[in-house]
């Protein structure tokens, strides 16, 4: 094996391993971070709407477990930054598909609107890629199980079938559960 | 008159009622049966007089005054809150 076998192998390996280098990471911080703030920025309920999220970049795919990896590292940055804990699920999910479609993931966003009886207003939002939860858990689904309706195909609402309309509720006001 | 909604406004029948979303802002809005029939008939093209008419059928212990008033006022927040637009006849 010679020199440049070496060096090119090496160099493969870098490549493939594009999402873990110290640089990466970094920019992986750097990402959460800028989206953590425009999220600050939205209120989803407010009349503002879900603010958008970039085109999925064309150029690089990630392979499932590094995508899992890079997920994994914005969610504990974000829950290291979002101290305050209201709308957390809105700014994990935000930030995640923020950093995984700059990097040719297709993570999609989806907002579920509930009415729980006594504990009024509740809304939640969690990723999806392909159509399949991403980090997220089966009880997402089977409450918010009706399609309302999409924005574009990256941004989808869904709603709780059980739900208990109560009049003319506007619940714009309300915060994203968590 | 009639009505229609945006096309940024989606609507679903739900067993408990209707619940409607404006894709655009992200509100959300429960009505509850009433309002909810309202909303049927007015997205159906009825006009107001048409959609009084209809409701006075079903709530039959209800004054054509007051069933009106309750119309008028429910379709006074539906437009106000954009989730129907005027069409001309």
């Amino acid at each position: 094996m010679g020199v440049w076998s070496i060096l090119g192998k090496r160099k493969t390996m870098a490549t493939n391993d594009r999402g873990l280098g110290v640089g990466q990471y970094g920019a992986i911080v750097w990402e959460t971070v800028m989206a953590i703030a425009a999220a600050a920025r939205f209120r989803v309920f407010d009349g503002k709407g879900a603010p958008p999220l970039p085109e999925v970049a064309g150029e690089e795919v990630l392979d499932p477990p590094t995508a899992q990896k890079i997920a994994r590292l914005v969610g504990l940055i974000t829950r290291l930054l979002v101290i305050w804990r209201r709308r957390i699920c809105f700014y994990r999910s935000y930030a995640t598909a923020c950093v995984l479609r700059s990097r040719g993931v297709a993570v999609a966003l989806n907002f579920g609107y509930r009415w729980d009886g006594p504990a009024g207003a509740m809304a939640h939002c969690w990723m999806t890629l392909d159509g399949q939860l991403f980090r997220e858990t089966e009880e997402t689904a089977r409450i918010y199980s009706a399609y309302l309706g999409e924005k574009d195909p990256s941004v989808r609402f869904w709603t709780d079938p059980g739900n208990s309309p109560g009049g003319h509720e506007k619940l714009s006001k309300k915060e994203l559960a968590g | 008159m009639k009505y229609q909604t945006p096309e940024d406004v989606t609507w679903k029948n739900l067993k408990t009622g209707v619940v409607l979303l404006n894709l655009t802002s992200g509100e959300y809005y429960t009505l509850n049966d009433t309002a909810a029939d309202i909303w049927r008939h007015a997205i159906e093209g009825e006009s107001r007089e048409a959609i009084v008419a209809c409701l006075l059928d079903t709530y039959k212990d209800v004054s054509t005054e007051d069933l009106a008033r309750h119309v008028d006022e429910s379709m006074e927040y539906f437009l106000g809150e954009k989730l129907l637009v005027k069409v001309e006849e």
